[in-house]
């Protein structure tokens, strides 16, 4: 039962990334995906490091937190589109996680 | 009693690997032996000459830390060289000051004499207890060794039990009790309890190897080699007997059976395990508190019942009561080899409770979720190793496995059933949750993240995922809230008092 109940357990916080825009929050039970689109690089990894602290937020308020091991970042470009819109891409990004650490993924 | 620590140490290409024996701490008040194949040489014990190895030194040291004394007798060679080596002296006996204050031990032997076909010698010792060895009683284990062909006894004795009546908590106890209790006197009448198997029964050993045995032991010289080489067929031709008679007799069971036995009985013993002031905890009482320090987290700071964002609450749905026929089709989707406890009763003899009168679990689930008491919590935890970990003495290096009562496990199997039912009806997941929902598997994440990613990559944009795993959600979850949420969403107050 208990994936049931985990399931159930965060249901508020689905609730409230539905209200997301060019981004959403997929779950499996305990895995979750943020997946965020955008014209450059720049706004994608803003808009997903603006969803993991709002979600890690939720997290900790409600007695959760998540895996550090476990957290991966992967990012998607057209293949013939111009470099100059598109930005630098980025090969990791540094995250806060809570207790002060910062999180390189 | 004493202890008995047998060592073979493996050396590959001058490498030892000493390194687990000499983290292992002895008890200096029980009496013990450490006998075994060092692979060692040292100025201490070896001959003259003989080349020290580089590892004595700290397994000299071990000794003494210990308080073991060598009781080799001096001089003596414990291996025959071979091609051109000298004989040497790597097999030692050791007793600790615990065992020599004992005087119940006798001067250790070396014989090359009885070899079974070793170049090492045998190192005897005999114990001689001051008291008579108690005789060796099998462990008696929860549950029975169940007779097939028995159902029809089983089925007419325990339908002749009566059924209790439920109207309050006590009596809910009682009954599950009761029921527990009467599936116990039916069996017994009928079925052996279960034991501790016998780990050196050798299944194939028959009244030929034993005399090849004896003739090994009794012969000398060059016809010891052939006794040993009839030793080794005999017990072949033993085990072919064996294979056959139960080939001949297979059934699908027995060939279950058969292959089990054939990958061997895997015992695995927990080793001493770091505490967290770096000592290592070695009885089984350390043991316990270590790993529940792991597996069980402290108790967490609370949080508020209610939530801003929780979601509106819905009107109370009835529950609807379990029936027979849900029970009958639960229970036969279930694995007779679940494994059982702590009484032992399993699934089987469930189905054949149910078979006999139906009436008495769905009774017993119905009362369970109407007075909101789950009456199964009790569990044995078992830790797994992980596998493939660096360091087994650590406790995060195991995997705690509960092994609940098979009646707990067919009403939540139930429950969940009921669940799933209503939150698919009232539509109470949103569809970014794939987990939990009936028909949606992990793929359809991937592809429902997949579809998104390549809209945005084929459109010119760029797409980003960030993947991430909630630490032991389940075990840091506040049921507080956990229940507060359930009500919300409109499930009946005693099924929430159930959760």
């Amino acid at each position: 039962m208990s994936p049931i109940l985990s399931a159930l357990y965060i249901l508020p916080l689905l609730h409230i990334t539905e209200a997301w825009r060019f981004r959403s929050l997929s779950t499996y039970v305990d895995d979750g995906a943020i997946v965020a689109m955008g014209a450059s690089h720049k706004s994608v990894i803003d808009k997903c490091a603006n969803g993991f602290y709002m979600i890690t937020d939720w997290l900790l308020c409600n007695g959760l937190r998540i895996d550090p091991d476990k957290t991966e970042f992967i990012t998607f470009q057209p293949l013939c589109a111009d470099p100059n819109r598109l930005g630098t891409p980025c090969s990791h990004i540094d995250l806060q996680v809570p207790g002060g650490r910062t999180l390189r993924v | 009693m004493f202890i008995l620590v047998n060592i073979y140490h493996h050396v590959v290409n001058h490498h030892p690997s000493l390194d687990h024996l000499l983290r292992t701490p002895l008890d200096s008040v029980l009496p013990t032996y450490v006998v075994g194949d060092f692979n060692t040489h040292s100025s201490t014990w070896s001959f003259l000459g003989a080349t020290v190895s580089s590892w004595a030194s700290p397994l000299e040291d071990w000794f003494e830390d210990f308080l073991l004394t060598l009781v080799n007798p001096t001089g003596l060679a414990t291996r025959k060289g071979e091609h051109h080596q000298c004989d040497s002296i790597i097999d030692l006996a050791l007793l600790n000051d615990s065992a020599l204050c004992t005087n119940c031990f006798s001067p250790v032997s070396i014989s090359f004499l009885d070899l079974l076909g070793s170049d090492h010698a045998a190192l005897s010792l005999t114990w001689s207890p001051p008291f008579d060895p108690l005789p060796y009683v099998p462990t008696i284990l929860p549950g029975f060794v169940i007779n097939d062909s028995l159902v029809p006894s089983w089925t007419k004795d325990f339908s002749l039990l009566p059924t209790p009546s439920i109207s309050s908590l006590s009596s809910l106890t009682a009954t599950a009790d009761a029921l527990d209790a009467d599936i116990y006197v039916v069996s017994g009448r009928l079925f052996k309890r279960r034991h501790m198997p016998d780990f050196w029964g050798l299944r194939w050993w028959d009244i030929h190897c034993e005399a090849a045995l004896n003739a090994v032991s009794s012969t000398r010289g060059m016809s010891c080699k052939d006794a040993i080489k009839a030793l080794h067929c005999t017990i072949t031709e033993a085990k072919q007997v064996w294979s056959n008679d139960n080939l001949t007799t297979v059934t699908l069971d027995t060939l279950w059976k058969a292959t089990a036995w054939c990958h061997g009985c895997h015992a695995n013993k927990i080793p001493p395990l770091l505490k967290p002031d770096g000592s290592l905890a070695t009885s089984h009482t350390d043991l316990r508190q270590v790993l529940s320090a792991c597996f069980f987290p402290t108790i967490p700071k609370p949080i508020p019942l209610s939530d801003p964002e929780d979601p509106p609450p819905l009107a109370p749905q009835m529950f609807a009561p379990i029936t027979e026929e849900e029970v009958a089709v639960n229970l036969a989707k279930t694995s007779n080899k679940s494994a059982p406890r702590p009484t032992g009763i399993t699934y089987k003899l469930l189905k054949w409770c149910h078979a006999a009168a139906p009436s008495r679990l769905t009774s017993l689930f119905n009362a369970a979720v109407s007075l909101g008491h789950h009456p199964w919590r009790c569990t044995t935890i078992v830790p797994i190793l992980k596998p493939s970990k660096i360091d087994y003495q650590v406790a995060k290096a195991y995997r705690p496995i509960s092994l609940l009562e098979c009646y707990g496990k067919l009403l939540e199997k139930i429950i969940m059933k009921h669940i799933l039912l209503d939150m698919a009806r009232f539509n109470l997941l949103p569809p970014t949750q794939f987990g939990s929902r009936d028909y949606h598997t992990a793929s359809d994440t991937v592809l429902c993240m997949t579809h998104t990613v390549q809209t945005a990559v084929k459109s010119g944009h760029i797409a980003a995922l960030l993947l991430f795993d909630i630490q032991g959600f389940f075990d840091n979850l506040h049921v507080d809230h956990l229940v507060h949420i359930f009500s919300l969403l409109g499930f009946q107050p005693s099924l929430c008092d159930w959760v």
